[in-house]
């Protein structure tokens, strides 16, 4: 179990490597700049500002430097921001992502589950269709149909929830959001945990557990569950990734002041800090999520604590 | 006294490719304490009849007939009573041990749950039965491999831990379903002991499903040999070994691995396949194999009769 964690841990390590320079170079590789504006700025003055930000350097060297402050856990300034560093901005943005991300995270295991399951008890039945029609509709529309639908719907016509924008962070405020997050990955996790259940279901130690004349109740929570839960949280990695991409799209929708919309707004002003910030600070938490839920399977399955 | 008793027993499966006839017109009873060996190959019926006496054939099945067990028809109680039934009156081992036990549960866990569910046993009174279980089946070390995992038991102690399970309520009756067959030869035989030493001393009526006749005349005091679904032979187990009449009985005795047969004299015994369940052939279903089939053979289907006392068989030529 510790060897896996070691182990898991060292291979973090170059795929965040990877991110970094993936992230740098690519944002250097889009055509324009940071100071281009409608007027141009005058070439002393510009020149005075890329001295300042270091874009003067030959790119290796700005790249050492980066990564020199990366490691160290310092993003660099913001080129957009000029008061803020990178660091400040994300932590601004993240008690409002965080929420956000979290709640859709919680909203999607909960209700793709407990939809996943009442498939796969149903097999075959009404409430099978119904579950995996409506999972293959939500994992068909994109967040930015959904998103505007949902708008369309809550707001404007029955005029129950606010459209957009952030007022003290409540239910509210975060109801849209989070739905409009959650759906994708409800129905995809609705559709494995089915695919899981029924499988589990079909298996010799189920067949044990109702020979046993153990009641239905038990025989699902004691024997099935754990599991066929194991599927689905080797999807919690690639979920929270979805997630977070997700929340790019939906706080520009909802006009929500969190890390994905001044990503947006970076990301067209080649404010090059934030941009590569955001990218690395979003591309450590998944890493970060992957390895938990690497590690709760070893907590999980007792053949993967015992290698 | 009777303890089982099957009359006119069919099971069909409404399969998309069409009907499967599982079992057809199948009768047979077992007394309290005796011994029945099931003898057959895979698609014989042979699994089905024992998950329909336990009331867990796939819900696609449609089933007919009677099956009386102390002197309730089974088919005919509903599930709540089924399942107390259950592990508790019938139990039942499987084939594989590999995968028959739960593996994220310890051995303990799974072996105390039908305690508490059918004896009503407390935590610590279900643990204090278990160990007493696990030596009477005779695993070494008891109480720490009741808090093993599955995976760190043998072949041999994983099976000797569902037959713990399945005696943990002192069934009237035992169903073991090819008990034997995934584990190594040495250890096949001590499980085979093992179930004829509990048939001794728990007094359990046990119904033994096989495709390997060696394994009935170890334990079994009478043997029905089922094809595509019915009987074809029954009798002493004696007496099917040594005078079979069905000529299925006899290519199936004929194609036991014997150290004095040629390998080739024991696959001509039994050659063809056993018939597609989804359209059986008319008339004895096992005409197409029979070595000395005659044409009324494919024109119905035989009827199980006395041949001489207690011995049955259903074919014309007999
Ligand atoms: S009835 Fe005919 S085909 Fe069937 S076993 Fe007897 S001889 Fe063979």
């Amino acid at each position: 179990m510790l060897r896996l964690a070691l182990l898991r841990f060292a291979s973090a390590v170059p795929t965040l490597l990877l991110l970094l320079v993936l992230a740098f170079f690519m944002m250097r590789a889009a055509p324009g700049g940071p100071f281009d504006t409608e007027r141009s700025l005058p070439p002393e003055i510009l020149a005075k500002l890329e001295q300042a930000y270091h874009l003067d350097e030959p790119l290796w060297k700005q790249f050492a430097r980066y990564i020199g402050g990366a490691v160290q856990g310092d993003l660099g300034p913001s080129f957009q921001y000029s008061d803020f560093t990178v660091n400040q901005l994300i932590l601004q943005g993240l008690p409002v992502s965080l929420r956000v991300g979290l709640g859709a995270m919680v909203l999607a295991l909960f209700v793709g589950c407990a939809a996943g399951i009442v498939a796969a008890l149903r097999h075959n039945r009404f409430s099978d269709y119904a579950v995996m029609t409506l999972a293959m509709t939500g994992m068909s529309i994109p967040v930015f149909v959904i998103a505007p639908l949902l708008i369309l719907l809550f707001a404007v016509t029955l005029g129950w929830l606010p459209a957009g924008g952030w007022q003290d962070g409540g239910l509210r405020d975060m109801a849209l959001p989070v739905v409009a997050l959650a759906l994708p990955q409800i129905a995809i996790l609705a559709r494995l945990m089915r695919g899981s259940m029924i499988e589990v279901l079909n298996s010799n130690y189920i067949r044990t557990a109702r020979a046993k004349g153990l009641a239905t109740r038990t025989v699902i929570l004691r024997h099935a569950l754990r599991p066929a839960l194991m599927p689905v949280l080797s999807y919690l990695g690639p979920a929270s990734a979805g997630i977070i991409t997700g929340s790019v799209v939906i706080e520009q929708i909802f006009g929500i002041p969190g890390i994905g919309r001044y990503f947006v707004q970076a990301a067209l002003n080649r404010d090059y800090t934030l941009v590569m910030g955001v990218v690395v600070f979003y591309g450590t938490l998944i890493i970060l999520f992957n390895f938990l839920v690497d590690m709760l399977y070893g907590v999980l399955d007792p053949r993967v604590r015992a290698e | 006294m009777t303890l089982l008793d099957v009359r006119d027993l069919s099971i069909r499966f409404k399969t998309p490719e069409g009907v499967v006839q599982a079992v057809e017109g199948l009768s047979f009873a077992l007394a309290q304490g005796g011994t029945l060996g099931i003898v057959g190959e895979s698609g014989a019926g042979k699994s089905q009849t024992a998950m329909a006496v336990l009331g867990l054939l796939a819900r696609n099945a449609k089933v007919s007939g009677s099956i009386r067990f102390e002197d309730r028809d089974l088919l005919k109680l509903p599930e709540s009573q089924l399942s107390k039934l259950r592990g508790n009156r019938i139990a039942m081992v499987f084939q594989d041990p590999m995968t028959s036990l739960n593996p994220y549960l310890r051995v303990e866990v799974q072996l105390g749950e039908v305690l508490e569910r059918h004896r009503g046993l407390s935590r610590s009174a279900a643990r204090a039965e278990s160990l007493r279980l696990m030596q009477a089946v005779h695993i070494p070390d008891a109480a720490q491999r009741l808090r093993s995992y599955p995976h760190e038991l043998s072949g041999g102690q994983r099976q000797r831990v569902m037959i713990a399970i399945a005696l943990a309520c002192q069934p009237a009756l035992l169903l073991a379903d090819e008990p034997t067959t995934a584990l190594d030869v040495t250890v096949q035989a001590q499980i085979l002991r093992l179930f004829a030493e509990l048939k001794k001393d728990f007094g359990v009526a046990m119904i033994l499903i096989t495709h390997d006749l060696g394994v009935v005349a170890e334990v079994c005091e009478h043997t029905m040999v089922m094809y595509a679904g019915r009987a074809v032979e029954s009798g002493a187990t004696q007496t099917l070994l040594n005078a079979p009449a069905h000529p299925y009985t006899r290519a199936l005795l004929e194609a036991r691995p014997r150290i004095d047969t040629p390998l080739t004299d024991r696959l001509l015994a039994l050659r063809g396949q056993p018939p597609n369940l989804l359209q059986l052939p008319p008339g004895c279903a096992f005409a197409p194999r029979c070595p000395i089939a005659v044409d009324v053979c494919t024109q119905s289907v035989p009827a199980l009769r006395s041949i001489e006392t207690a011995h049955l068989a259903a074919c014309i030529r007999v």
